[in-house]
């Protein structure tokens, strides 16, 4: 059974089709969310991130577009993950990411966010390949530059080199628009 | 206003699609899958197991067409095909909408394929089978039995590299649906039984490229041509064992139909596998 039609069993209720779902994005899950997660937090918060995320996919099946089931449940488990974190006061995974970003006039920062996420991801399409995809991997699903080289065939340095100019792009591309950026670990 | 930001926080709508990530771990899945049923208060057992085993009826039922060197049984209605194959074997999962239009199409690759079954005969599918046993080595500990002991799929998980018996029933599918079962796969015995056509197989996954469960599993098919009913009985039990649960088993028409029949109508080409599984 494909997983539109999965879907459409699990949006009429349908728990068997949920454990096939389950049975699929496991794996993939569990990988985002360990990447998040470990070792700040234990396997059992791991797994708690994981079930909270099929869970909400029970819940919400109905806003889930058929052929978006995957990044759908990756951006919910990436959330679920940083939450437990964030309860946690527990640091992020990543010590490259931050940026400070001046707002134009007086923008409410959940205004901000939402801009700032379209045009960042307008900006990662401007990247082309693999650099694309490098970003999306570290950025996304929190994989470790060592991780991304070995995968990609290529050397840490470079994957470390590409993820620089991504972020150089990222920050050029929001200044082009009018939001004052800088990376505060420059 | 100057505001710090993550560009992770930023990336919720850039997921890389085509990476896959994680390996398989069905301990782990069985895990999250408990946890989950729990949380949003699902019955305990009985509409999971329903789902499930009808899920893996209908994969049984698209895999009986194409196996032993193209061997066919047929008294009635119902053509059953083995074909002995020595992998890999590919096949799609193709989705028509009602006006033709192609929804999805996915191709996928058996590659430790040994033989693959399949089906022909009337387009629409008989009901579902459903049989009692009154023969079981051990307690099934996977299924659900109505409370006259009828079932359509039970099985004795085991543990480790052991999965003693799984017995399957369902209606069978004809058209360009096909199973597959994996690894060397050598034909022991035919026999007839009162309307159903008896094969007795065995495979070894030893040389498989792909990790299995155990290294060896045994089958024993009943098909009847005339209902077009297929009913398989496997495992790493000897196949004895699995010989004499078929034996004693009592089959009856269920008088439902194919599980999410109506859902899969658009269904035109599927292909799947029938080794023996936990679930």
């Amino acid at each position: 059974m494909n997983e539109r039609t999965l879907l459409r069993l699990i949006k009429d209720g349908d728990t068997g089709a949920l454990s096939e779902i389950i049975g699929i994005y496991t794996p993939y899950l569990f990988a985002i969310a360990s990447n998040i997660m470990a070792p700040a937090l234990s396997q059992e918060d791991i797994e708690e991130a994981v079930s909270d995320s099929f869970v909400a996919l029970w819940q919400n099946a109905r806003d889930v577009a058929p052929d978006k089931l995957k990044p759908w449940l990756a951006a919910v488990c990436r959330n679920k993950a940083r939450d437990a974190l964030r309860s946690r006061k527990l640091a992020e995974p990543l010590d490259d990411d931050l940026l400070e970003v001046a707002a134009p006039g007086d923008m409410e920062e959940s205004v901000l966010r939402t801009e700032l996420s379209t045009l960042a991801r307008e900006a990662v399409e401007t990247l082309g390949e693999p650099d694309g995809e490098i970003f999306r991997r570290h950025y996304f699903l929190y994989q470790k530059t060592g991780e991304i080289a070995e995968e990609l065939g290529m050397n840490a340095a470079t994957v470390r080199t590409k993820l620089r100019r991504g972020r150089e792009r990222l920050r050029a591309y929001f200044t082009e628009r009018g939001y004052g950026c800088a990376d505060p670990n420059l | 206003m100057a505001v710090q930001i993550r560009i992770s926080e930023l990336m919720d709508g850039c997921c890389p699609e085509t990476v896959e990530l994680g390996s398989e771990d069905k301990a782990l899945a069985r895990r999250i899958d408990a946890s989950v049923m729990a949380k949003i208060g699902a019955p305990a057992q009985k509409p999971r197991h329903t789902a499930r085993k009808t899920f893996r009826t209908l994969l049984l039922a698209a895999a009986l067409t194409a196996l032993l060197s193209t061997a066919a049984y047929a008294v009635g209605g119902y053509y059953m095909n083995l074909r002995r194959t020595d992998g890999p074997e590919s096949g799609k999962w193709v989705e028509l909408a009602a006006d033709g239009t192609v929804l999805s199409e996915q191709k996928l690759v058996y590659p430790d394929a040994g033989m693959v079954l399949s089906f022909e005969g009337p387009a629409e599918r008989s009901n579902t089978p459903e049989f009692r046993c009154w023969y079981l080595p051990s307690e099934a500990t996977f299924g659900y039995t109505d409370a006259e002991g009828w079932a359509t799929y039970l099985s004795d998980n085991g543990e480790g590299r052991s999965i003693p018996y799984v017995i399957g029933a369902s209606s069978v599918w004809a058209g360009k649906h096909k199973s597959v079962i994996n690894g060397e796969v050598v034909l022991v015995k035919e026999d007839d039984w009162d309307g159903w056509h008896v094969t007795e197989l065995t495979s070894d996954y030893t040389n498989c490229s792909l990790g299995w469960a155990y290294d060896r599993a045994n089958f024993v098919l009943l098909f009847n041509a005339e209902k077009g009913w297929l009913i398989e009985i496997c495992g790493t039990a000897e196949l004895e064992t699995l010989e004499h649960i078929a034996r004693e088993l009592e089959i009856r028409d269920s008088g439902e139909r194919p599980y999410h029949e109506e859902a899969m109508t658009g269904l035109v080409e599927t292909i799947g596998m029938i080794d023996p599984g936990r679930g």
